[in-house]
């Protein structure tokens, strides 16, 4: 006879439970946590009351500018704007064209993104009147690729090209090319500063350490001993040495090497960054390239497919997918680490942050400003930092569960 | 770290010697504009940037002023902010054209890095802050009490060196940073706390209570903060030092940029004359224009202007002008006379 | 037994047939390991050859010579005509004319079933996708699992997956298949499927050689089989031969053990 199905045995659950097993099991416990209870309310009282009746957030808001863009001149502010609202309308419309698992985290991404960019858009309504009408164009740019993925799913097909595109014309609308006025005139890099320069060395590091890690991993593989050699060479070396190291090398070492040619500082700060994360994003895909089983190589060639045409269309698509979580994280940590530019004399948001605590205006207020500025900055980084390792999470779970 | 830039920085100028082939005020003039070197994180009073982006500050007024006297516009700079470490590479290496960027003349700028300065624009040196009720007034006083010093720079050293030469006893606490240091201060953990006189009178205004501290008479180092240029073009480091003395001497003339209109046309001394290109010899013997000095004065002002605009009682920073007066009222600043 | 004791035979082709493949006096070794000892084995267009023995004879690294998977050192083999050389321009040929079916399946898992059909046709026959897609909706149906096209191989049973093996093989329509252990892996209520596919294909006359233990599939429509132990052909013979008379000692204790 067939057993009956039973409940599982009854538990004692509930937060009181929860509260006399984890805290107050016996006197001691309950002593340490009364204390520690009394030392959270203080702190929290006081960091609250520092934050509503003493704290100078005024100075955080007259310098938002400076966060956003630095010294980039206020009547071509539409331009990097622009750039906001292509990348919002692009990620609108991956958002809108994504299916499945990852389609759902991809929404999500835009989700956070859009919330973020609809905050700062209801601020500049009020505060910001040069460039309110901006933000609203580009939060109605991300709607607009939503909704235009919806009517038209096919673009699905074109979404890389535009992606890569995107960058040319971010950079191009950035720049400028000619002359010293009108609307698209010169500014040079030596003007971008804030969350613009952040994201553009992080984006434009991982986008091009990308291939060039890939090509690294597989160089890394070759047969022929010099390619070999040359990878493992650079790659230990470049993973020898911190991403500061590097930056100096290239900003104090590398005019000399070029005989008196001096790129910008950023093109010198943009290299180094590149050159470091295609290291490690080569470690990384050679993990995943290991992780593919020697069968599907030798199905791809008993099918009589060439060794380009296996390591392209087999093994490395399952290799990349496997090791998208880690390039999440890679690009994370790119994206914190681009703060160390600052030491080269570039302007990221950390810099435009010690420099905003150095203004006279702050010199007035007692202690400073240091406090208000890095709590602002820190929950920028926050924001951003924890957005993607969730993201990265998912995926994982979602890779993990996926196809294989 | 320090000794590794002074290698690096070294060695850039070995290597990079012959590169300039065409001479810096070329340069300056077909480019259009003066790529002028500032602190990048800002130093209050010297140089910063305001919450338009633009910059401001004594060093950044000098960039001005170099640019009015080689360009005729003092609003023609490109400024590029310099961390402290890449700062003399970068004037080696022609990234800039001048640094102006509160650095202070030694020898072995001068010499083993390959800088020429100009006459000082500031003269600064370590100096300590007290509470106005704790009676310390001499060197002496501070027998036995605890100093707020930063750590790993000079001002550290200083200070080790004059107590020790004096046979003095003290507690040193240190910090990184200046501001944690300071708000140590602040509190009470300090009896004093030293550093550079300017940073002195700028970072007393963030403390709680400004009027009970005071910036005490004495002054353990010389530190003269001035523009520098590269060695091996002397026509471009006699223009940036005669922009410097052009500010001393239309404060001894009494020339500001209010009144230079009318010392241009009303003047009969034949030294304001020469100064301001009605007498054009003197000037064009730089290789430039007559009114270049004019553009000085007109643009950026004498150095008092320069200096009240930024550091002077009406602001923030507010000190004393010390050192930095003109001879005439007991100072430093001299200027050569123009002829 | 020694090694020595081991006989060394000729597993050819009946004459009078086409012959297909020819391996002459081939030798391999693995570093110092002698894994394929002087092989002579020849199949005939539409002849089934399955070949048995103990795990670590060398009947899987024998197939996987054939399609230039493993390198051997010594001999010769010719497939359809074309010698197999290091020259890559007929390793290619080879392989365009080889279909293998793998123990562990190897579909591709980021493929939809219809992709992974499809793919070798498109890229190395140049054919149009459409015609592919035909191609392989034809393939499917015979191998049972055209309702499955649009599916992912994870969502596939083993059964299911390895038929999609063959029936991505069989797109490429060669004119040899090789089958390495095809039902090992599989769980035993699945083996049936896989093994009647073979069976359908044998039936229609393609060439086959099978690397496996199904006597039954051996004794239905198998040619020849080929024992073989230590790197070396033991016997030959017909299946029946196999049942019910065997020679050697070697292969009375193998069968001994697998029947």
């Amino acid at each position: 006879m067939l057993q009956p199905a039973l409940p599982p045995p009854i538990r004692e659950t509930g937060f009181a439970f929860w509260l006399k097993r984890n805290l107050f099991s016996n006197w001691w416990n309950s002593l340490i946590s009364l204390a520690s209870l009394v030392i959270i309310v203080y702190t929290l009282i006081s960091l609250l009351r520092w934050m509503v009746f003493e704290a100078h957030w005024e100075i955080v808001w007259q310098n938002l500018r400076l966060f956003a863009t630095y010294r980039y001149p206020t009547e071509l502010l539409w331009r990097p704007m622009s750039c906001v609202a292509l990348i919002l309308f692009l990620f609108g419309l991956s958002a809108g064209v994504g299916k499945g698992g990852i389609g759902q985290i991809v929404f999500k991404a835009f989700y956070w993104l859009m919330g973020f960019c609809l905050a700062i858009t209801l601020i500049s309504l009020f505060l910001f009147p040069s460039v309110r009408w901006l933000w609203l164009i580009a939060i109605i740019a991300g709607f607009a690729g939503y909704s235009l993925a919806k009517f038209w799913p096919n673009v699905a097909m074109y979404l890389s090209i535009l992606w890569g595109l995107s960058w040319f014309v971010c950079l191009f609308l950035m720049l400028g090319f000619s002359g010293e006025s009108g609307p698209m005139q010169y500014v040079s890099p030596g003007m971008w500063g804030g969350i613009q320069l952040t994201f553009f060395l992080s984006v434009t590091g991982i986008a091009l350490a990308f291939p060039l890690g890939i090509a690294l991993a597989l160089g890394r593989q070759s047969k022929l001993p010099a390619i070999k050699y040359f990878c493992i060479t650079y790659i230990e070396i470049i993973r020898g040495a911190p991403l500061i190291t590097w930056l100096f090398t290239a900003s104090l070492l590398l005019p000399l090497f070029l005989g008196g040619i001096r790129p910008e500082a950023l093109i010198r700060a943009q290299v180094a960054i590149i050159l470091f994360a295609a290291a490690y994003m080569a470690e990384n895909v050679r993990g995943g390239l290991q992780a593919i089983p020697k069968g599907q190589r030798e199905a791809a060639h008993a099918l009589g497919l060439t060794p380009w045409d296996s390591m392209r269309l087999i093994v490395l698509p399952q290799a990349l997918r496997a090791v998208i979580p880690a390039i999440v994280g890679l690009f994370i940590g790119l994206f914190k680490d681009t703060s160390l530019v600052t030491i080269v004399g570039l302007h990221d948001l950390f810099a435009v942050v010690l420099g905003v605590a150095n203004q006279p205006e702050a010199k007035q207020i007692p202690g400073g400003i240091v406090r208000e500025l890095f709590i602002v900055m820190s929950l920028f980084y926050w924001f951003f930092c924890y957005r993607m390792s969730v993201a990265s999470k998912q995926l994982e779970k979602e890779l993990g569960l996926g196809t294989r | 770290m320090r000794k590794l830039f002074v290698l690096l920085a070294s060695l850039t100028l070995v290597l990079s010697a012959t590169a300039f082939a065409q001479s810096t005020l070329d340069q300056i003039k077909s480019r259009g504009s003066l790529i002028c070197g500032v602190n990048g994180t800002g130093l209050p009073g010297f140089a910063y940037v305001d919450s338009d982006g633009n910059y401001q500050g004594f060093d950044v007024d000098y960039c001005r002023a170099v640019a009015a006297a080689v360009l005729g516009d003092a609003t023609k700079v490109t400024y590029r902010g310099l961390s402290s470490g890449e700062r003399f590479t970068a004037l080696q290496t022609g990234e800039v054209d001048i640094l102006i960027r509160n650095t202070t003349w030694t020898s072995s700028r001068d010499t083993g890095l390959g800088l020429n300065f100009t006459a000082p624009t500031f003269y600064d040196g370590q100096g300590f802050m007290v509470r106005a009720a704790s009676g310390i007034e001499t060197l002496a006083d501070l027998d036995g009490t605890t100093i707020c010093v930063q750590s790993g720079t000079t001002t550290e050293l200083n200070l080790a060196d004059v107590m020790n030469a004096n046979g003095l006893d003290y507690d040193a606490k240190i910090a990184e940073t200046s501001d944690p240091l300071l708000a140590a201060y602040d509190d009470g953990a300090c009896d004093a706390y030293t550093t550079d006189k300017s940073g002195l009178a700028a970072q007393r205004t963030q403390l709680r209570d400004p009027s009970e501290h005071v910036i005490m008479d004495v002054t353990i180092s010389k530190e003269p903060l001035g523009p520098s240029v590269r060695h091996g073009d002397d026509q471009f480091y006699d223009v940036a030092n005669w922009v410097v003395f052009t500010t001393f001497m239309a404060e001894e003339m009494g020339i500001t940029s209010a009144n230079v209109d009318e010392m241009l046309v009303g003047s009969a001394d034949s030294n304001v004359r020469r100064l301001l290109g009605v007498e054009p010899e003197k000037v064009e013997e730089f290789g430039l224009s007559a009114d270049a000095f004019y553009n000085v004065i007109k643009q950026v002002g004498n150095y008092a202007e320069i200096y009240n605009r930024n550091l002077g009682p009406e602001t923030v920073v507010n000190i004393p002008r010390g050192y930095n007066a003109s001879y005439l009222n007991g100072g430093l600043h001299y200027a050569p006379p123009l002829r | 037994m020694s090694d020595a004791a081991i006989k060394n035979v000729r597993a050819d082709a009946p004459v009078g047939g086409s012959r297909i493949i020819e391996i002459e006096e081939l030798n391999k070794w693995y570093g110092e390991f002698h894994v394929l000892r002087n092989i002579n084995l020849s199949v005939n267009k539409g002849e089934v050859v399955v070949v048995i023995g103990p795990s670590g004879s060398g009947k899987s690294t024998l197939i996987r010579c054939i399609n230039r998977l493993e390198e051997h050192q010594k001999g010769k083999i010719t497939v359809d005509n074309i010698e197999l050389t290091d020259d890559v321009r007929n390793i290619d040929k080879i392989r365009r004319e080889t279909g293998m079916v793998f123990q562990s399946f190897n579909l591709f898992p980021h493929l939809s079933v219809m992709e992974n059909v499809t793919l070798a046709p498109i890229r190395v026959r140049k054919m149009k996708k459409s015609e592919a897609e035909q191609k392989a909706m034809y393939y499917l149906e015979k191998v049972k699992i055209p309702e499955q096209a649009q599916k992912y191989p994870g969502q596939l049973s083993g059964g299911q997956q390895q038929r999609v093996a063959i029936a991505r093989a069989l797109t490429m329509e060669p004119k040899v298949m090789l089958f390495d252990e095809p039902t090992s892996a599989l769980d035993p209520e699945v083996v049936g499927e896989v093994l009647e596919v073979m069976v359908n294909l044998a039936k229609e006359g393609m060439t086959m050689i099978v690397v496996t233990h199904e006597m039954g599939f051996a004794r239905e429509v198998g040619d020849r089989v080929v024992f073989m132990d230590a790197g070396q052909v033991v016997e030959v013979g017909t299946p029946e031969h196999f049942f019910v008379n065997p020679q050697e000692e070697r292969t009375k204790s193998f069968l001994s053990k697998i029947l």
